[in-house]
């Protein structure tokens, strides 16, 4: 894991917060009780980015589709302005490149050894970022999910992309607000 | 390095590939695994109260339920009342 030469002749630079507007797809429910009080943060090994709240940036369509086809009744969109803070960025090549070295060699110590072999099945993205922001205090995840569907065979567009945010520190989340175009029509 | 998260990121890398031991190791991915039960102790009867608890957990959210002394697995509890109604996407 140690940095590149060139990055080393920059020891520090200053970390700057960026300011997002984010989108939660829930049900009505759910939303009025969110934003009269708070999220709460959800725990499940099968999560995408591990523990967190989970929102689209900057797309409310992709929130209300989540909420459409998880069957929420009626589905309701928040807006929230998050600050990133300490984000583990998975569209920021250096967090990526260095989060793959290690899966890489935790795989390879965990199958080293009777005893850890059993913890390989036990390995899901969630399960390595929680690992991770266990130790180290992480305010949010980012990455990108997408389907592999396109206009046509030789576009390089992934039409489904999105870009998925994980708050696991829920001071970051500044403001919410029920998305009232998402309010389904009386 | 560029920022001190990230100084901090890769430290934290090195520390749990190079100086962990396997009992570390082991507890911190089954810690960081997360579900449910496994905080829960394994008396069957508290099982199916666990399975009542997370039942009323969906009508009450935020609800702490402070009944055994297994403090860890009922705080955790609370943290997760939302998680089935409010994540916004699940894998």
């Amino acid at each position: 894991m140690s940095a590149a030469p060139e990055e080393e002749k920059f020891p520090e630079i200053a970390e700057y917060d960026e300011i997002i507007s984010a989108y939660h797809g829930t049900d009505a429910r759910c939303a009025t009780l969110i934003v009269s009080s708070r999220f709460t943060i959800g725990h499940k090994s099968t999560l995408y980015l591990g523990d967190g709240v989970y929102f689209y940036q900057g797309c409310r369509d992709w929130a209300l589709d989540w909420a459409r086809t998880h069957d929420k009744i009626p589905p309701v969109v928040i807006r929230s302005i998050v600050s990133m803070g300490k984000c583990l960025d998975f569209t920021n090549k250096f967090y990526s490149a260095h989060f793959l070295e290690f899966c890489t060699k935790l795989r390879t110590r965990l199958a080293s050894k009777e005893r850890t072999r059993s913890l390989l099945n036990k390995m899901t993205d969630a399960t390595v970022i929680n690992m991770i922001a266990n130790k180290t205090p992480v305010d949010t995840v980012r990455a990108e999910y997408h389907l592999d569907r396109r206009a046509f065979e030789a576009s390089k567009i992934r039409l489904d992309s999105r870009l998925v945010v994980c708050v696991r520190n829920l001071d970051k989340i500044r403001e919410s607000e029920i998305d009232t175009n998402s309010r389904p029509s009386p | 390095m560029k920022t001190k998260f990230e100084a901090d990121f890769v430290a934290t890398l090195n520390y749990i590939l190079h100086e962990t031991s396997d009992e570390e190791l082991i507890r911190m991915i089954e810690e960081a695994e997360g579900g449910v039960y496994q905080y829960a102790t394994e008396s069957v009867i508290q099982k199916g109260i666990n399975a009542m608890m997370f039942s009323m957990s969906f009508m009450i959210p935020g609800t702490v339920f402070p009944i055994f002394p297994q403090g860890t697995f009922f705080v955790k509890w609370d943290t997760r009342v939302a998680n089935y109604e409010d994540l916004a996407l699940a894998a």
